[in-house]
């Protein structure tokens, strides 16, 4: 994000598509310091560690081992110090159902990964040139 | 005769016969008493008087001879002259007493007596009396006393002895009289004895004969009426007279008729309300308000294996098992014995029944209440619903597994889309950063294979996609609202972009649908591409229309759409087949496709119930079809 130079996590267990975000953002020239975590439940902890910079935008897969992305949404609204940060969903889904109920849980945007690399990088360079207009908190 | 008549009349009759003949014993009482008044009289005027009369003359006589004696011893002038003229009255008296006396009735026997009486008083005085006191004026002492010696006494002696036997014969006709009067006295109190006697018998009779015609019949009429009120409807009532009791006997009669019609009918609907019963195949049970049962029919003996006699006064909880003392065992009681839980009755409600081999079975039971007069009575319609219960455990056990499969299926579509398409995603990705980081490393024949391979990845993707979207169809319910189907088409020919050498046109203005705008969406989606997709001529042309002439018309039944193209038609025999998931008709590396639209299409529009069908002519174009129910809502 041109703005900030806050950190932006990423929590996906998929290692190549942890390589695909990391490789799209290298591709729109993205600086800010990417933090990988493999499931909601590290996100969670390394979220309320009061050493850290709190991200500026979280990237968030629905599909994870031990605390998947509804359940990591489920624990992150009802934390005051964390609630305001931006989730971006980032998921494989097309399903009516879990756009619904991931909207209902308060997020700032569903994005499905297409198949296609090219596609997926036109994807992050829109989140990335919403979220250096945005105005945040 | 008289038995016609009514017993008012009766009544009257006797009665007045009655009055009439107390009436005439009354007169009969008087006349005899005015008659014995009169004997009484008579006796007195007859016999008493001229006993007084002829006890005066006797005195009068003794006092005349008493004057005469009396002028013996001072037979001076004074005394002569005053006792004759005490004599002379005292003879003038007698004569009149006399006179009197004679005018009565005497016997032949009294009138001898008297005439002698009368002859014998004349000659004392005119013999006797008269010259002893002519001689004592003289005084001719001596001759007066030779004339008492000679006349007075003797003649006197005879008049006295007369008068005595006329007394005492005129006692003896008065005694006569009185004992005749009494003898008549006699006759009238006897009379009158045997009029009481008469009158009493009568009395006596009046009661029989009113027993007879009044009461008797009347006991029967009550006992008729008795027996009718005991329910003894074939006696025989007999009509005997035409009076009110003959007519309240046949009043009786009549109301045994009409019983007996009533009590038919009743019966007969009683007969055809207990066949009715009996012919149901619920179990009918009613009991009074403390649960005694009272009605028992042959479905509940077939239930509960109890005949009607064995259950008919039993009380209900009988026929429920012990095993749940605070619920259903008391589900009977809890109407029938207390009548509470009144939100309960005429709920079907499903209790466990306890069958007299003692196995206990579940039941659906409704009760009913009815108010019979002062009485409450509980009805129960009871299902002995064991096989039911089975099928229904067997059908909860089958949906169950439904849901279970339906349940994996979601899953594995699920599965499907998040976990197929990530490693696909990665090859994909990987593939890409191959071909582009390494484009300098490969030769042609390297690309043409990572091409290839992209190619593989995305037609993977696509098949995914439309499992996906075929499994979606039918589970994720959308709400139907009302979509325009010309606006929606158009935009779907938009969404498309047909090539410039295809003309799609819509033939009519397509109506107003209440449908699930993805699912008619994907419908119009799939044909169109497909027609679009497979066009073979130079000049494409796809006829979009809502065939007015069979399904447009408002009183139709179906919306029926066509989708007609010039494009290379398809074989009959493959009409089939093009339905059938992932089944295309060309190689997939000459036109990519799934396989999976037309199959989308028919599921769509049957779910709807809806048909799709086609017409082709190879070479021609064909027509796709499909139908659309106007009612919807009412399908579902």
């Amino acid at each position: 994000m041109r703005i900030t130079n806050k950190p932006i996590l990423l929590v996906e267990d998929d290692e190549v598509d942890a390589m695909t975000v990391i490789r799209a953002f290298k591709d729109i020239n993205v600086t800010n310091p990417l933090i990988r975590k493999e499931n909601g439940e590290d996100a969670l902890s390394y979220l309320r560690d009061v050493h850290i910079e709190k991200p500026c935008i979280i990237l968030l897969d629905l599909n994870m081992p031990i605390m998947n992305g509804v359940e990591f949404l489920h624990v992150f609204k009802q934390d005051e110090l964390l609630k305001r940060i931006p989730v971006v969903v980032l998921t494989t889904s097309e399903e009516q159902q879990d756009k619904v109920e991931i909207f209902n849980l308060g997020v700032a945007g569903y994005m499905a990964k297409p198949v296609d690399y090219m596609r997926f990088v036109e994807v992050m360079r829109s989140i990335d040139s919403y979220w250096t207009i945005s105005e945040m908190p | 005769m008289f038995k016609n008549l009514t017993i008012r009349t009766r009544l009257i009759f006797t009665l007045s016969f009655l009055v009439v003949f107390l009436l005439g014993v009354e007169m009969l009482g008087l006349f005899g008493m005015s008659q014995s008044n009169a004997g009484l009289k008579n006796i007195y005027e007859d016999r008493v008087i001229p006993l007084a009369q002829l006890g005066q003359i006797s005195s009068l006589l003794q006092q005349n001879r008493f004057v005469v004696t009396a002028a013996f011893i001072t037979p001076t002038p004074e005394v002569i002259d005053n006792n004759s003229a005490i004599f002379e009255k005292n003879v003038k008296e007698i004569s009149i007493i006399w006179k009197k006396f004679i005018t009565i009735y005497l016997t032949p026997a009294g009138d001898m007596l008297a005439d002698k009486f009368d002859e014998d008083r004349t000659k004392l005085i005119n013999e006797g009396l008269l010259p002893a006191l002519s001689a004592l004026r003289a005084s001719e002492l001596k001759k007066a006393n030779q004339i008492v010696l000679a006349k007075v006494d003797p003649l006197y002696e005879l008049v006295m002895e007369d008068i005595s036997t006329l007394t005492t014969l005129q006692i003896e006709l008065t005694k006569q009289k009185y004992e005749s009067q009494q003898i008549h006295f006699t006759i009238i109190r006897n009379i009158f004895i045997a009029l009481i006697i008469f009158i009493l018998a009568l009395a006596v009779l009046i009661s029989v004969a009113f027993t007879r015609a009044v009461f008797k019949p009347l006991e029967q009429a009550f006992e008729v009426a008795r027996g009718v009120a005991a329910g003894n409807f074939s006696q025989h009532i007999e009509v005997r007279s035409a009076d009110e009791i003959g007519q309240l006997m046949q009043a009786l009669k009549d109301m045994n008729i009409h019983i007996i019609n009533t009590v038919g009918k009743l019966k007969d609907r009683e007969a055809y309300i207990r066949s009715l019963m009996n012919s149901l195949i619920e179990g009918v049970i009613s009991t009074n308000e403390y649960g005694v049962i009272e009605t028992f029919n042959p479905a509940a003996e077939d239930i509960f294996g109890y005949t009607e006699n064995e259950a008919i006064g039993q009380n209900v909880s009988f026929l429920t098992p012990n095993i749940y003392p605070n619920n259903n065992e008391n589900f009977l009681k809890r109407h029938l014995g207390t009548g509470v839980a009144k939100t309960h009755l005429g709920v079907v409600e499903e209790v466990r029944g306890l069958h007299k081999n003692g196995t206990i079975f579940p039941m659906e039971i409704a009760v009913g209440e009815m108010r019979w007069k002062d009485h409450i009575v509980f009805t129960c319609i009871v299902n002995d619903i064991s096989e039911r219960k089975l099928e229904e455990e067997h059908k909860m056990r089958l949906i169950q597994e439904l849901e279970n499969t339906h349940e994996e299926l979601k899953n594995f579509a699920y599965v499907v889309s998040h976990d197929l398409k990530a490693p696909l995603r990665a090859i994909s990705a990987l593939a890409s950063w191959l071909s582009h980081d390494y484009s300098d490393k490969f030769d042609e024949e390297g690309k043409k294979h990572m091409h290839l391979l992209i190619q593989r990845v995305y037609r993977m993707d696509n098949l995914i996609n439309g499992i996906l979207q075929y499994s979606r169809v039918g589970q994720v319910k959308e709400r139907l609202v009302a979509v325009n189907l010309d606006q929606l088409v158009r935009e779907v020919i938009d969404s498309i972009s047909p090539p410039s050498h295809i003309e799609v046109i819509i033939e009519n203005i397509l109506p107003t649908i209440m449908i699930e705008p993805t699912r008619i969406e994907q419908v119009f989606q799939n044909l169109l591409s497909n027609a679009i997709k497979y066009m073979d001529k130079s000049q494409g042309e796809i006829h979009i229309a809502c065939n007015s002439g069979v399904g447009c018309n408002s009183e139709d039944k179906l919306w029926e759409f066509s989708i007609t193209d010039n494009g290379p038609g398809i074989e009959t025999r493959h009409f089939e087949r093009i339905f059938q998931l992932f089944q295309t008709l060309t190689p997939r590396d000459k036109v990519e496709g799934t396989g999976v639209g037309l199959s989308l299409v028919k599921k769509i529009v049957e779910m709807y119930g809806g048909k799709v069908w086609l017409k082709s002519e190879i070479g021609e174009g064909s027509t796709f079809f499909f139908t659309l129910p106007k009612t919807y809502n009412k399908v579902v």
